[in-house]
């Protein structure tokens, strides 16, 4: 894959902000998320409205809006 | 609190981790006689041995595996590769050997499913094919450095959130095809987290970690004992009689 390819996998990551532990692991059986998270960042697990959730972590959203600057 | 699963690790007892090493064409095997009756054994052929192109499946692994089964029920990596070609072909090879076995009952092997998520349907002939020779046969999932595929590698000591959803849907996935999964080097997030979660399908792990993170090599037993058990903190090892009534369950 490449760079594009992996922000595509990552966008709903990326514009959810945080998707629930079972959503997550949907996008990790039918997308190859881990490949794209281990070349732009990693996931840290959050609470959101009382909830876990699983997000990207603060270094994945940096270098996604880099990457993305001026694209969106 | 007592742990749903065992951590199997280098001659502590009654879950003993056992290594057959391929080194430049030696083997390096650890000899050890347990001394408790109820001991359960694990024998692997470690992760830099799988990562470097893994072991050919030989009579004597095969030997050593036997000598353990003889007396003490034996969990056993079938020796596992990196490589999914000779991963495959060490499998086969290790049915055809296997199925000239006699009594295997005290044998249980471990199939690792390196790339787990893009591999799987293609690993199901051999692992039905194991089905039918062994009472019992586990999937083996890596839990240190986690073969996700082959172009990427999790470090769970570096992604741990990563590492522990990866895990977790695989655990799901081979539960959900009607088998039981053993962790392989597992880290202690993995291990707070699986037993947070109350995952079902996992019987076993083991980690050699007591020896590593920048801890000299502990050469003296009663020592890495000491060290596995505080690695533990507050979990408790299952006691084998009722852990080995639940794996046949």
């Amino acid at each position: 894959m490449n760079i594009a390819e992996y922000l595509k996998v990552l966008t709903k990551l990326y514009k959810d902000g945080c998707v629930e532990t079972s959503e997550f692991q949907e996008m990790m059986v039918n997308k190859d998320v881990e490949t794209a998270l281990a070349v732009l960042g990693d996931v840290e697990i959050t609470v959101r409205d009382g909830n876990e959730c699983v997000a990207l972590n603060e270094k994945a959203r940096e270098v996604i809006e880099e990457l993305t600057r001026g694209k969106t | 609190m007592k742990l749903p699963f065992p951590v199997f690790t280098r001659i502590c007892e009654p879950f003993v981790r056992l290594g057959y090493e391929v080194k430049d064409g030696h083997v390096k095997r650890d000899m050890y006689e347990p001394t408790r009756n109820d001991t359960v054994v694990m024998i692997d052929i470690g992760l830099r041995t799988a990562k470097i192109g893994g072991a050919p499946v030989t009579i004597d692994y095969i030997k050593y595996v036997r000598h353990y089964a003889n007396r003490y029920v034996t969990l056993f990596v079938i020796p596992d590769s990196w490589c999914t070609k000779m991963h495959v072909d060490n499998a086969m090879q290790f049915i055809k050997l296997a199925s000239k076995l006699g009594n295997v009952d005290n044998m249980v092997p471990i199939f690792v499913a390196h790339y787990y998520l893009l591999k799987i349907e293609s690993y199901m002939e051999i692992l039905e094919k194991l089905q039918e020779l062994f009472p019992i046969v586990l999937v083996g999932i890596t839990g240190n450095l986690v073969t996700s595929s082959p172009s990427t590698v999790i470090k769970c000591a570096r992604r741990p959130t990563l590492c522990n959803h990866y895990v977790e849907i695989a655990v799901k996935d081979a539960y959900s095809r009607g088998f039981k999964v053993h962790v392989l080097g597992i880290t202690k997030p993995t291990l707070n987290y699986l037993v947070k979660r109350g995952i079902y399908g996992i019987v076993s792990s083991d980690t050699d970690k007591p020896r590593g993170s920048g801890r000299p090599r502990l050469a003296h037993r009663r020592e890495y004992c000491r060290v596995f058990k505080e690695w533990l903190g507050d979990y408790e090892q299952p006691e084998p009689e009722e852990w080995l009534n639940e794996v046949v369950e």
